[in-house]
């Protein structure tokens, strides 16, 4: 409760949300969709801001952007067009960064030159990503669809493995000394660690194949709507030696920035349909202050277990109906 | 005020702001009804995976941006959007303080966002 009363924006706008909803069940009658009838259009409504709440505070505690949820199991589990799925999914993946930025930065958990850096490169890989997603749907057609769900399929399997062998991360490298073009830049931070009541010293590190790696992220987040915090916290602290606390923070911010330039061509496509998308926007950024204040007190690695399971499985229907749509498969 | 948390504050609000011109959207669309396409004719479109890529002219109608949809769509730019002010106002501070190459960085970023929102629109 101290929490609604903490953030009075977060309690109008979850009050607003669930009194328009409660009076568009009141007004609206209950008009089934022919393609699934044992739901109204208000039960999808209200099942995906829901369902885009809870996977706000399942992103924010794992420290990855929700399109990796998001975008496999609608894919996976649905008959809803690839390139609205995708275009909702940079939705998703990018909204719980954007309402999360400011206590990350006010804190210090974040710097905004790192952010900067680092979102150059994923900024133009996202447009690229989003620009070559739309040529080979309009040049491929349910073929594209299909490679799109198998692609992402075997992808998903990839993510599972990184999310499975990242324990052994460093959570506090040792301050190397400034070289390259991080020193050059001056990419040295600190930041005040309330766990060990010390303030943390950290030197940005390989700085050039990180912004490499970072045009892959993008240009994978922009193709496929997953947004890409799943791979920037590995690469900001296996590669680029930042600690892991600071490395999902600026993720998540990273995050928003990456993907603002790879939204447009999905809604200039058609791909971005009003209604569908907001109560996942509004689900996200609820669900996002409240992850943000969750944080602390949930346990991490529970939770990334849940995330390998659940990739593993959805993966699994992926290729599956990717094979299907290249007739491989009954 | 340091340049990350002008920055985090911008967008914090900017997200807010689009997220009640989205509740606001949301009501005009599915309480009063009216959206470019009935509600439940959309949402069968999208259900059935039936692609919607012959409506993107409805971006150019003015009309459009007094439905429901329209201003649900604004709510979205709005939020998004926000991050090139945001980034615009830290950059005078970071230009200060020696990290030119990182404003450089931040300037680009920005102009890439506007460029591909007029781009694509274009």
């Amino acid at each position: 409760m101290k929490l609604f009363v903490k953030i009075p924006e977060l309690s109008l706008l979850l009050l607003a949300t669930l009194g328009c909803y409660s009076l568009a069940f009141a007004v609206m009658p209950d008009i089934a969709v022919p393609s699934l009838p044992m739901m109204s259009v208000m039960d999808i409504v209200v099942a995906s801001f829901v369902l885009s709440f809870v996977i706000a505070i399942v992103a924010v505690i794992a420290g990855i952007g929700g399109g990796v949820i998001f975008t496999p199991i609608v894919l996976g589990f649905t008959s809803i067009d690839t390139m609205v799925v995708r275009a909702t999914g940079l939705v998703v993946a990018m909204f719980s960064g954007l309402i999360s930025a400011a206590p990350l930065l006010r804190q210090g958990l974040v710097d905004i030159r790192l952010v900067y850096v680092c979102a150059l490169p994923t900024v133009i890989g996202g447009m690229v990503g989003a620009w070559v997603a739309i040529a080979v749907e309009n040049s491929m057609g349910t073929q594209g669809d299909a490679l799109v769900r198998l692609l992402l399929g075997i992808m998903l399997l990839g993510v599972a493995y990184v999310f499975l062998h990242s324990g052994g991360r460093n959570d506090y490298p040792v301050a190397a000394d400034p070289k390259g073009w991080a020193g050059r830049l001056g990419l040295n931070f600190t930041y005040f660690e309330t766990s060990l009541d010390q303030s943390i010293r950290y030197q940005v590190a390989r700085l050039g194949p990180a912004v490499g790696l970072f045009l892959l992220v993008g240009f994978v987040g922009g193709f496929f709507g997953l947004g890409g915090g799943w791979a920037m916290v590995p690469v900001l602290n296996l590669v680029m030696a930042i600690p892991l606390k600071a490395a999902a923070a600026s993720s998540g911010v990273l995050l928003a920035l990456g993907n603002a330039a790879a939204i447009w061509p999905y809604v200039v496509y058609g791909a971005l349909v009003p209604l569908l998308v907001a109560p996942w926007m509004l689900g996200q950024v609820t669900g996002g202050i409240l992850g943000a204040y969750l944080l602390s007190r949930v346990k991490v690695a529970v939770v990334r277990r849940l995330l390998i399971v659940m990739l593993c499985l959805t993966s699994v229907k992926l290729i599956h109906r990717g094979l299907q749509g290249f007739g491989v498969m009954p | 005020m340091s340049s990350g948390s002008s920055y985090g504050s911008i967008v914090y609000w900017g997200t807010i702001t689009g997220s009640v011109l989205v509740v606001l959207g949301s009501f005009i669309g599915l309480v009063y009804g009216s959206t470019w396409l009935p509600v439940e004719q959309q949402y069968e479109l999208i259900m059935s995976g039936k692609v919607m890529a012959n409506m993107p002219d409805r971006y150019n109608e003015v009309a459009f941006y007094y439905t429901g949809d329209g201003v649900i769509l604004l709510g979205i730019i709005v939020a998004i959007l926000s991050l090139v002010p945001a980034i615009v106002v830290t950059l005078p501070q970071l230009w200060r303080t020696n990290a030119r190459v990182v404003a450089l960085c931040g300037a680009i970023n920005a102009a890439l966002i506007v460029s591909a929102a007029l781009f694509s629109f274009s």
